[in-house]
């Protein structure tokens, strides 16, 4: 017997035993222990054969341990791989896949809704459907494609509104820009220019409140200057709103578009801003019972901080 | 040789190999599973080791063989030695009569046919 073979007959012998992991290890020993009884015979047997010739003639661990599971009626053994490994693999992939749903579900959910271009303040929703180009008050809804020029109507006015007999003023709107400023005379002052269906929109006097509709005018750009102890209540679709030091309580609801806030450093406020897919920039709110309620609720869009430069004192 | 031939070979081959192993068996009393392997070669029936190892398992788990684990003084390491059971010695038989049965029903078929053929090539 050559005594230069054990280390191939053991690993031989320790492929088969794993290769048997399905057989109860009693019997599971019994085999290996055949097997090795089986090569140290051959060995003996015949002095010129080595363990290589006679563990070749055996085949593969494997093969011989595939041939036991089937005599037994078991599954055939899988090719080797250790526990761990199986593990990793079953978590890379588990954890791969999460990711890519997870992206998926994210650029589903927010590219083709909103792009917003800060330098050209311009918001394109649906993957161009509607475009809002706030530089020029274009719009650009489907096919529709609006712009004000020299011809553009008009609508403006001017109301002092006394606190104690009216509440609220109500802007729906649709495809617009709406800046928003404090009167310091008391007056409620609006100046809109109207797109193409300008002839649409109207002012409502209510009982405690006035409304302008801006909602079938198709394009609006608008300024509104707003009493102290008024409440502001805008509500839109597609635009761009601007609250420029707002002195009293706002209310905000957008689809599609961007809310800009300038807050007046010498006033405090409480904050309620939700967005839907899209984001805010930080704003502190105030606990304080004097502070000024704002509320803006926005789907698809964002809601920014304004630096403050564009404070027109003229107004 | 064609794929075919070697399909039915080893068909045919499982049964009739358990009926060698047994019968080699006990016409020895007992063997080990290399003893084994050299017996059926001489008979001109080769089985590779990978082979016959498994089946040895089986019929030792189907109660047709014994086993015992035997280490010679002079030799360093136990032999494993099979023999027949009762109920291994019965099927035995059962399975020698079956097999008998079945040549003989082959061979039955080809002296009906030279027979009848015989007649028939007179014509010619």
């Amino acid at each position: 017997m050559s005594s230069s073979t054990p280390q191939a007959l053991e690993s031989y012998l320790a492929r088969l035993d794993r290769a048997l992991s399905a057989v109860a290890v009693s019997e599971r020993a019994e085999i290996v222990t055949e097997i090795k009884s089986h090569v140290l015979s051959a060995l003996e047997r015949d002095n010129g054969t080595n363990v290589e010739d006679v563990l070749d003639s055996l085949g593969e661990p494997e093969t011989v341990a595939s041939r036991y599971l089937l005599e037994r009626g078991l599954k055939p053994a899988k090719p080797p791989r250790t526990g761990i490994l199986k593990w990793i693999v079953t978590l890379f992939l588990g954890t791969g896949f999460l990711i890519v749903l997870g992206i998926g579900i994210l650029v589903w959910k927010f590219t083709p809704l909103i792009k917003i271009d800060d330098k050209n303040e311009r918001v394109t929703i649906l993957g161009g459907l509607i475009d809002i180009d706030g530089k020029s008050g274009s719009f650009k809804a489907g096919d529709l494609s609006m712009g004000f020029d020299e011809n553009s109507k008009r609508l403006t006015g001017s109301k002092p509104l006394d606190p104690k007999k009216y509440d609220d003023i109500l802007v729906p709107f649709s495809n617009g820009r709406v800046a928003v400023r404090s009167s310091g005379d008391g007056s409620f002052r609006w100046d809109c220019r109207l797109g193409e269906n300008g002839d649409n929109a109207n002012v409502q006097f209510h009982d405690r409140s006035i409304e302008i509709d801006l909602s079938r005018a198709n394009a609006a750009d608008c300024e509104l200057w707003v009493p102290q102890g008024i409440n502001l209540k805008l509500n839109g679709v597609n635009g761009r709103v601007k609250l420029l030091r707002p002195a009293a309580f706002v209310a905000v609801q957008l689809s599609n578009g961007v809310v800009q806030i300038e807050p007046d450093p010498a006033l405090k406020y409480k904050y309620e801003l939700k967005t839907t897919n899209g984001k805010m920039d930080n704003f502190e709110s105030s606990s304080e019972p004097g502070a000024i309620p704002l509320n803006v609720t926005i789907v698809n869009g964002r809601i920014e901080r304004e630096a403050g430069e564009t404070y027109d004192l003229g107004n | 040789m064609t794929l075919q031939l070697e399909n039915w070979k080893t068909q045919i081959r499982r049964g009739y190999l358990e009926l060698c192993i047994l019968s080699a068996i006990r016409h020895a009393d007992r063997l080990y599973g290399l003893e084994l392997i050299e017996k059926l070669s001489e008979a001109g029936i080769p089985v590779k080791e990978g082979t016959l190892y498994p089946l040895l398992s089986r019929l030792t788990e189907d109660k047709l063989l014994a086993s015992t684990w035997e280490t010679e003084a002079s030799k360093g390491h136990p032999r494993k030695f099979y023999s027949l059971t009762k109920s291994g010695t019965k099927i035995l038989e059962e399975m020698r009569t079956e097999f008998d049965r079945m040549v003989a029903t082959l061979d039955a078929f080809e002296t009906e046919t030279l027979r009848r053929l015989t007649p028939a090539t007179r014509r010619n």
